[in-house]
């Protein structure tokens, strides 16, 4: 009996801290790579929105319990004019957002089937849209699906009915490069283009069949974004490399180790980018990073513009 | 009718003294040969065809009076560390029990199918170099091309007599462990040949103690070397211009006197990259690093760079 003032005591500790718990995702900019472990401990937490990138049928089959879904290929459909891949555009996002109940105050947490390295550019390129689109509470679940179900978490395939969120799509135009700012960053030097893509489509050994030329930027630095995860080794599924070990990379690929410098990330069709993105963004800090949407569809098929062939841009430039 | 069959005669005999010229100048500079060459060439004397593929694929079919040739090219060496290039008397002996004498031309082809497949016969150029006998060829596209072609096949076993082949061992093409120790950090230029993986360290083989490169190294994949596999193509090896134009991509100096030395895991991508540079682009100082990355590895004393490329260090 006379233990129940200290058991009092203890409950409403722990309610306090549970508060403070509950309270933490919207409070500050919430950490942009967060783990399985942390995100089941969240769970049904207010205000977070797990947000599900992989196809509908996919995420029909099973997901993350509460989570809700828009597929990649609706965050970048194709233009049909310029044959390349665009952003949708702030209205069409705002509408999908507020759909799934995303407000302005939301933490979101967006993950992939995070297999392949591919995969892991899908959700790091919606959470490049998401901030570009002015929402700044994102985070991006390390090894997405994949670990989650490797590591034998639950999974549901309950759809869930979301109240409508407030949140509004605003283009920050900073983090997105068109293809005129790219010709005249070329031509002026004022950025440092990196190329995530595969080495050989780099060296212009391959491409893709729907990309025009061979080659790539002239004067690109090569970072492909296979290095940035551990995908396929000894069976890992895609989480991103350690701050430790990407930093070492990004010094070792020629990067500034001035973080305002202004660079401008490509790919074939920004999807790949969107790891470069979060990688520097995110994880090492550089202010200046945006996207070149079309990237090398768009600007391939100009014929005017130079290519560099048979060459790393890093030792020609 | 007569006086055309007359042109026509003197004409095919102008057309065989050409080809014969032709075949004798290349058997002098040009140490990479086609399939149509061979082919007219195939029963002149002083002739030699070494199938340098598995030896399973010899018993199948082969090019016509081509000699099984499967080696070994590279054997364990004393410490169990890298296979090396075998001792100068087994190679001589081996030679000889293929048919080699001193004055052959030695043509050397392999499956065809992949740049790798082109490395085993680089490497077996690369050893008679080493051993003196510089009057060797590669079949452009190897038995891939020679049968897509529509050449003759044969599947009954040569049985060359014994050759007089002599070794004289120029030890100048080959760079060792300590030679290697040696010049890193000099001015020579060391010329990765592996997947860009590998020389990143984003991966390795597993009997491969450490991950990454020689300090500065330049890289040029093998098998950016070859066409193998673009549009289901054999291994033919690229246009001389265009390979020309990837060493000055990959940063490889102009002056054809640079010594480079060449290296990957065994030393067998390392050959293509020493044929390409040494007989394709004319670089005249280039050695191959004989115990590769396997010798290399175990020897913590010898730095390895990782998640770089190494050129940022220049």
């Amino acid at each position: 009996m006379n233990r129940r003032p200290l058991g009092f005591i203890t409950y409403m500790l722990l309610a306090v801290l549970a508060g403070f718990a509950l309270s933490t995702p919207s409070a500050a900019k919430a950490a942009p790579l967060v783990t399985t472990d942390w995100l089941e401990k969240n769970l049904g937490a207010q205000d977070l929105v797990i947000l599900d990138v992989r196809t509908e049928s996919n995420y029909g089959v099973g997901h993350i319990p509460g989570s809700v879904n828009l597929p990649y290929e609706q965050w970048e459909p194709k233009n049909e004019d310029k044959e390349c891949h665009l952003m949708a555009t702030a209205e069409v996002l705002t509408g999908y957002l507020q759909n799934l109940g995303v407000n302005a105050s939301s933490h979101v947490v967006i993950y992939d089937h995070g297999n392949t390295t591919s995969d892991a550019t899908k959700g790091t390129a919606a959470l490049w849209i998401m901030d570009t689109m002015g929402h700044k509470n994102v985070s991006y679940l390390n090894g997405g699906f994949t670990k989650w179900t490797f590591e034998g978490r639950i999974i549901d395939n309950k759809k869930p009915t979301p109240a409508p969120g407030n949140f509004v799509a605003k283009l920050n135009a900073d983090k997105v490069a068109t293809l005129d700012e790219v010709t005249s960053s070329l031509k002026n030097k004022t950025a440092i283009f990196l190329d995530v893509r595969n080495i050989d489509q780099h060296f212009g050994f391959s491409k893709r069949g729907d990309v025009e030329r061979f080659g790539h930027i002239p004067g690109s630095l090569a970072w492909p974004a296979d290095f940035m995860t551990h995908a396929g080794i000894n069976r890992a599924p895609a989480y991103v490399l350690s701050e430790n070990d990407l930093a070492a990379m990004a010094k070792g690929v020629g990067l500034p180790s001035n973080k305002s410098r202004n660079i401008i990330v490509y790919c074939n069709s920004s999807q790949f980018a969107g790891l470069g993105f979060f990688v520097l963004q995110e994880v090492l800090g550089y202010k200046n990073v945006s996207v070149f949407d079309g990237s090398m569809l768009e600007y391939a098929a100009d014929e005017k513009l130079p290519m560099a062939n048979y060459s790393w841009g890093f030792v020609t430039k | 009718m007569n006086t055309c069959k007359a042109k026509m005669a003197v004409l095919l005999a102008a057309v065989m003294f050409f080809a014969c010229s032709a075949g004798a100048a290349l058997a002098g500079s040009n140490s990479l040969v086609s399939i149509d060459w061979l082919a007219k060439n195939l029963n002149k004397s002083g002739m030699v065809i070494l199938d340098v593929g598995a030896f399973t694929h010899y018993e199948k079919n082969h090019i016509p009076g081509a000699v099984k040739a499967f080696g070994p090219w590279q054997t364990m060496n004393d410490q169990f560390v890298g296979f090396m290039m075998p001792k100068t008397a087994d190679l001589e002996a081996m030679l000889r029990g293929y048919g080699v004498n001193n004055d052959s031309f030695v043509v050397l082809y392999d499956e065809g199918i992949t740049a790798h497949d082109t490395c085993k016969s680089a490497r077996a150029l690369w050893t008679l170099h080493t051993l003196g006998h510089d009057n060797v060829a590669i079949l452009d596209g190897g038995f891939a091309a020679w049968e897509q072609a529509e050449k003759p096949i044969s599947t009954s076993a040569a049985a060359p007599d014994t050759g007089n082949f002599t070794a004289k061992l120029d030890a100048g093409n080959i760079a060792s462990l300590a030679d290697v120790k040696k010049k890193i950090g000099s001015k020579t230029v060391f010329v990765d040949n592996r997947a860009i993986t590998e020389y990143f360290g984003h991966e390795k083989k597993s009997h491969i103690k450490r991950y990454g490169h020689l300090p500065s190294a330049r890289m040029w994949p093998a098998n950016y070397m070859s066409n193998a596999g673009i549009k289901l193509s054999p291994a033919f090896m690229k246009d001389a211009k265009i390979l020309a134009e990837m060493a000055a991509g990959v940063g490889i100096p102009a002056d054809k006197n640079t010594e480079i030395i060449t290296y990957s895991n065994h030393g067998v991508q390392a050959a293509l990259g020493y044929f390409v540079l040494h007989d394709i682009l004319g670089y005249k100082n280039v050695k191959l690093f004989d115990g590769s990355i396997l010798e290399t590895a175990p020897d913590q004393s010898v730095p390895m760079e990782k998640f770089a490329w190494g050129y940022m260090n220049q």
